[in-house]
């Protein structure tokens, strides 16, 4: 071990977080690295330090030891509040529903982003080659089934509306979630995520509307699934 | 159900261990009872405000007692806790719209020591001191401010700080290691030449 890895793991060595053979190398390289040696001493002195200054903070802090009671009150009386989080690391989430107890959603909305990927990809590769055809055979090139570009077409189509399907089925799924815990938030919050999601739906029908208009411009494909894409997203970080 | 189990590593103080306490007050008596101290001064030290760090105390624990029946059973109770106080300090700071200032610590609380049986970094810790290690902790982003606290204040190991806040070990390797930098550069003119080890560090 060098000077460069050792200043890479001194802290981990610090706190005792090292594997043993990794803890054994960096042991060995400070017995023979006074550069590292005094380094590894500062770092400890002033751990020492911030833990000084912890304690005696702390112990100059008074609880008082009623507030379970006050919490535990607290909890009974006032709703949830709208964006209420819970750990990270714990699942658990302010609707009150652990994602855990729904793993299909979890599995359902990234199956439904990488089809919207894969697809729109797709898209643009078959948008290309119809174009390269329009030029050798203009009235041929969107005629599904005329010739193998056509059945490309028509088989990216299918891909477009499939994706739509699982779309709107994801986001029937959230919305559910979403909908029975409606009555335990503040009647704001819910004023408010109605509000968004009203916004959103507009901007859905719109994309919508617009590559029904014109089902063979990847571009308007795109924007509707991004449209959707959101609402997902929106609805995901609702019930996460 | 409540019982008490010994965690792992800390002989000193039991992992009180809840099955289904939802709803039961005596249940949650005792997890206030047994972690209402170190979430009290958890937050204290994020917020360096004694009345906000009680005020914060009381919603963590208040959320803690609505979700405990939601609480995955694998997850540690004491960590799951700090997970909520980390998340209810987030949301304060994040409703006031700036950083929560250092208020000055009160003489009683910063009274300077002079046992001569401690040792020569607790009696370096003067009320000037004090302010300026308060005042360096505010200044790290809030993210820095949780993993130095949670690793070098309440000595959690990287799975335990990955439980409460969900960063990876590399984040929480470089918010540790910045939040280090940041508090050596701004102490060091308090520090050089007055402990030994510590201080004129380049």
């Amino acid at each position: 071990m060098n000077c460069s890895h050792f200043q890479n793991i001194i802290e981990d060595y610090h706190h005792g977080e090292l594997e043993e053979r990794q803890s054994a190398e960096a042991s060995a390289h400070l017995g023979e690295c006074a550069k590292c040696r005094g380094d590894l001493a500062l770092l400890a002195a002033e751990s020492r330090l911030y833990e000084a200054y912890a304690a005696k903070v702390e112990s100059t802090l008074d609880l008082d030891p009623d507030m379970w009671r006050r919490a535990a009150e607290g909890a009974a009386s006032r709703p949830v509040r709208f964006g209420e989080s819970q750990p990270a690391g714990a699942m658990a989430h302010w609707l009150g529903l652990p994602l855990a107890a729904f793993p299909w959603i979890r599995q359902t909305v990234a199956a439904v982003l990488l089809v919207a990927v894969s697809v729109t990809a797709t898209w643009y590769i078959v948008e290309r080659q119809h174009k390269a055809n329009d030029k050798a055979a203009p009235m041929q090139a969107y005629a599904p089934g005329a010739s193998s570009g056509g059945e490309s077409l028509e088989s990216a189509l299918q891909s477009i509306q499939r994706a739509e399907k699982e779309y709107i089925k994801a986001i029937q799924d959230l919305n559910s979630i979403v909908v029975k815990q409606e009555s335990t938030l503040d009647p704001r919050a819910v004023a408010e995520l109605q509000a968004n999601l009203r916004a959103i739906d507009e901007h859905i029908a719109m994309a919508r509307k617009a590559y029904y208009a014109q089902p063979t411009n990847a571009e308007l494909a795109v924007y509707m699934l991004a449209a959707y894409s959101r609402k997902v997203e929106f609805l995901q970080d609702l019930t996460s | 159900m409540l019982s008490i189990v010994k965690p792992n590593g800390d002989q000193s103080a039991p992992e009180v261990s809840v099955d289904a306490s939802g709803g039961d007050p005596e249940a949650f008596r005792a997890i206030f009872h047994r972690y209402g101290k170190p979430i009290h001064a958890f937050i204290y030290h994020l917020v360096g405000d004694r009345p906000r760090a009680e005020e914060l105390t009381q919603e963590t624990f208040l959320r803690a007692y609505r979700a405990l029946d939601r609480r995955q059973p694998a997850a540690k109770l004491s960590t799951w806790l700090f997970g909520i106080a980390r998340n209810v300090v987030r949301e304060a700071i994040r409703e006031k719209g700036r950083r929560l200032h250092l208020v000055g610590l009160d003489d009683a609380n910063s009274q300077n020591v002079h046992d001569e049986s401690i040792g020569p970094i607790e009696r370096i810790l003067t009320t000037e001191l004090e302010g300026a290690i308060r005042r360096a902790l505010d200044e790290l982003s809030v993210d820095q401010r949780v993993v130095f606290v949670l690793k070098v204040l309440k000595k959690m190991s990287y799975q335990e700080i990955f439980s409460v806040t969900g960063f990876s070990t590399g984040k929480l390797k470089t918010d540790l290691h910045r939040a280090r930098m940041q508090l050596r550069y701004k102490l060091e003119p308090y520090l050089a030449g007055r402990a030994p080890g510590i201080g004129g560090a380049s």
